[in-house]
């Protein structure tokens, strides 16, 4: 290993990931587990040239964020439950009105106020559908203090790239917890900003997309005069009631985020090439998992994970093709079962799903990964 | 090698600091670390504890369950994490302040806070004299590593008395270990 | 003298959503003429509005405009003005999206002393959604969520700016578009969070309910509320006092600059802690 290592926080890294992607904006409102986000953030920006900003509540602090976005500038915030449900009316107006932006949730035990200092998973649905309308959604899952740097960065190349909100989201344990990190050159270069219209071109429409359903976004104050608006609206940024207009952008805004693949990898393999039993898991629960694979093929149970890195739009073609291959998917999540319902979904009746759940506050632990593991192999007879 | 040591005492003993010093030590010297904090019930009532897992292979779940090295300053620290200990575990307690629970795992009672007064003249740096003796007990933080790291993350001003303690807890471990070793048990 | 705001309008979007007999246009008019007076360039004036009929008002001005989120036009205005501190950044708001739902977005902004300029349309009602009751509907008056009258207090919205640290405080009424035009203009030109608010009126549901006669009778109500109006006329020309219904307002409304204070700006605040951390003197 080289010596390059450094111990980094979870919460740390992610702040680190944003600086190197180029963020240089941060508004946020304190909150227990993340708030050591916005701490970094406020120490680290402004040498750097960038604005840090508390705000009043969480809602004013993605308004800040969707503001300094349309002034030209990469920004984020961090939350975590309670504070994740009130940002969800702005996350769907980014989403509505294309404003690149990343938004991180360090999850803790809910619902409601619930155990700040504990963690969980239980806002994994709530990232895909916690707003209303139909929204594109790009959701990162780290489950390591490298990867959490790594998704962070990547959830600005993603977020500029499509001209959409970005969700990352990771658990407690990962947020607090240190590891070491080995910085490379390319995991600190600055990623690429938004497409910008050409300064020459006479007019401009800022819901015009290019070829691949993106429209180029120009800066507030850039030359360009545009409306930007929550209302539905047409090309020109102008309030519509068209069906055939609304249909149209309500297509483009969701499709045009299916090339998400060339940024991320959406999931990571572990142990599945010979695997009889597949888990599937993220964060902290994956890094169970894969202590309780480590354990189980000591046993004898030939068991593997299949751990999504992009959370949504969810893995179904993986879980497809996952299916056939195995004799049952245990899905273990810290929850009372949500991402089970992706997988059974996506499994489409081929393969037993079972879940392997947790929701007091304590977590997910590989003996109770194992136990399932056991208890499905039992159940199957599965060598 | 893989170690799962657990730093334990009371809330403002620097136990937090401790735990860090020490990942990030190990992390220096090229190995694999996973360091946590306390949630549940051992981090209720005051106490603080800290966990760090070193290894030479990479960690999957980095949550420590079964530990192979506890220290405790305070007596409730050790009764909360006794349990936790492997079989073959060993238990470093603070002498004057510890009676531990009987059993068989190996404990070694050494004068942490006292030590770290008598070296600094403040009970103080009691955390760093902790790990002093774990430097001494086992390579998985090696001195050189431990020193730079501590001088990373306490005040210039203070560094030098740290240094010191650092320096006193890992003759305190070392001679302990080399005395059992003499004695001819584990 | 006539200015022609025309070039200020984004013409392809009319006609407007406005009812007839709105004096938000009357603001917004005056809004364009200040702007006009102060020669901002056209490109580099933002205008964030929140929800409501005021501001819809936003889509058809020709600058860069933001239609935001119900109450928040503050806290995205701030993001934006932060990072581009070269622009000119208006925020419009009516009395509900800015005192109700809006109310704290408003009192930080003002605490902040931001340089921002918010004008504000007090129509007294939630117009938009039909004629509920907003925080500035005048007790006993009626509203669709207040039919046997209003018994809740309304708010004084100068007052609660002034008293979160707005350092520059107005009011004008729809009926002296030409004062509102001068406040607009000082509260441009004001460093530091300007607040304006601008008495008007919805005959179409507000006045509809309190019967308070067609819109031109409601503007001359206006008139009559306005203290100094008031006391204008009844030395001047008393006789102009017999038009008009009596006042709707408990007591009169004072209009006017009523703060106008210096005190050390967020914007600049930020930018010389940026300075200082990037080690430059």
């Amino acid at each position: 290993m080289s010596g390059a290592a450094r111990l980094l926080q979870g919460n740390a890294a992610c702040a680190a990931g944003a600086i190197a992607a180029g963020c240089r904006f941060y508004a946020g409102y304190p909150i227990t587990p993340s708030s050591e986000i916005a701490e970094e953030m406020a120490r680290r920006l402004p040498a750097l040239g960038g604005v840090f900003v508390q705000m009043e509540d969480e809602m004013a602090s993605l308004a800040a964020v969707i503001g300094a976005s349309l002034g030209g500038t990469k920004a984020m915030t961090a939350t975590s439950g309670p504070g994740f449900s009130l940002m969800q009316e702005h996350i769907g107006f980014a989403a509505m009105a294309e404003i690149p932006c990343v938004i991180v949730n360090v999850m803790r035990a809910g619902p409601s106020t619930g155990l700040p200092t504990s963690p969980a998973q239980g806002d994994m649905m709530q990232a895909r559908w916690g707003t209303h309308g139909d929204v594109p959604s790009l959701v990162l899952a780290p489950a390591s203090v490298a990867e959490v740097h790594d998704l962070t960065r990547a959830a600005f190349t993603l977020s500029e790239r499509f001209r959409t909100p970005v969700v990352v989201l990771y658990d407690e344990v990962i947020g607090h917890m240190r590891e070491e990190v080995v910085h490379s050159a390319a995991s600190e270069q600055e990623v690429p900003g938004r497409r910008r219209p050409p300064t020459t071109a006479p007019a401009y429409r800022p819901y015009e997309p290019d070829a691949d359903g993106i429209p180029p976004m120009a800066d507030f104050g850039s030359g360009y005069r545009f409306h930007v608006t929550g209302l539905a609206h047409d090309a020109r940024g102008y309030p519509t009631q068209d069906p055939a207009t609304i249909a149209t952008h309500q297509r483009r805004r969701v499709d045009k985020i299916a090339a998400f693949a060339d940024v991320v990898a959406p999931t990571e393999a572990f142990a599945l090439n010979d695997a009889r039993i597949a888990i599937v898991a993220c964060g902290i629960a994956a890094r169970a998992a894969q202590e309780a694979i480590g354990e189980a093929r000591r046993r004898g149970i030939r068991v593997g994970l299949l751990r999504p890195r992009v959370l949504w739009p969810f893995p179904d073609a993986a879980i497809r093709d996952l299916a056939p291959a195995v004799e049952t998917i245990v899905v273990a999540e810290m929850n009372l079962g949500q991402i089970v319902r992706e997988v059974e979904r996506a499994a489409r009746g081929l393969v037993p799903v079972v879940s392997c759940s947790r929701a007091d506050g304590e977590p997910l632990e590989p003996e109770q990964i194992l136990a399932s593991l056991e208890a499905a192999t039992l159940a199957g007879r599965i060598a | 090698m893989r170690l799962t040591i657990r730093l334990a005492g009371a809330g403002g003993q620097g136990i937090a600091l401790a735990g860090l010093i020490l990942a990030e030590a190990a992390a220096l010297a090229g190995r694999h670390v996973a360091c946590t904090q306390a949630y549940g019930p051992e981090s209720r009532g005051g106490a603080s504890r800290s966990d760090v897992i070193i290894s030479d292979e990479p960690i999957a779940y980095p949550g420590a369950r079964r530990i192979d090295m506890l220290v405790a300053l305070t007596q409730v620290a050790c009764e909360r994490s006794w349990d936790a200990l492997k079989p073959t575990g060993l238990a470093i307690v603070d002498g004057d302040r510890v009676k531990p629970p009987s059993g068989s795992v190996s404990c070694f009672a050494l004068p942490i806070v006292e030590t770290a007064r008598v070296v600094t003249g403040s009970p103080m740096p009691a955390n760093i004299v902790a790990l002093g003796i774990v430097c001494g007990l086992t390579d998985a933080a090696p001195l050189a590593a431990l020193e730079e790291t501590v001088a990373r993350r306490v005040p210039a001003s203070s560094l030098a008395l740290n240094l010191q303690a650092l320096e006193a807890g890992r003759q305190l471990g070392a001679a302990r270990l080399a005395t059992t070793a003499a004695r001819g048990s584990p | 003298m006539t200015v022609d705001v025309r070039h200020y309008l984004r013409l392809e979007m009319m006609p407007h959503i406005l009812c007839p007999g709105c004096s938000h246009g009357i603001v917004a008019g005056a809004m364009l003429r200040a702007i006009d007076h102060l020669g901002l360039p056209q490109d580099r004036v933002a205008v964030v509005a929140g929800i409501g009929c005021s501001s819809r008002l936003a889509g058809y001005l020709d600058f860069c405009t933001l239609h935001a989120t119900h109450g928040r036009a503050p806290a995205f205005a701030t993001g934006l003005k932060l990072v581009r501190p070269d622009l000119h950044v208006l925020i419009i708001t009516g009395d509900g999206d800015g005192l109700a739902i809006g109310g704290n977005h408003l009192i930080h902004a003002a605490r902040r002393n931001i340089d921002l300029t918010c004008l504000l349309f007090n129509n007294e009602v939630y117009g938009m959604t039909g004629g509920q009751l907003a925080p500035t509907t005048p007790e006993g008056s009626v509203a669709t969520t207040a039919p046997f009258g209003s018994i809740e207090p309304s708010f004084d919205a100068c007052r609660l700016m002034a008293a979160a640290g707005a350092t520059f405080v107005a009011r004008g009424v729809a009926y002296e578009p030409t004062v509102l035009e001068e406040l607009i203009v000082r509260g441009i030109r004001h460093k530091g969070f300007a607040f304006i608010e601008a008495m008007t009126d919805c005959p179409e549901y507000f006045g509809r309910y309190n019967k308070l006669g067609s819109p031109a009778a409601m503007l001359l109500g206006q008139m009559r509320a306005d203290a100094a109006i008031d006391a204008q006329l009844a030395a001047l020309a008393p006789s102009l006092l017999h038009l008009g219904p009596p006042t709707r307002h408990a007591h009169p409304i004072e209009t006017g600059v009523l703060v106008e204070i210096e005190r050390p700006e967020f914007v600049q605040r930020t930018r010389e802690l940026i300075t200082t951390a990037q080690g430059r003197p």
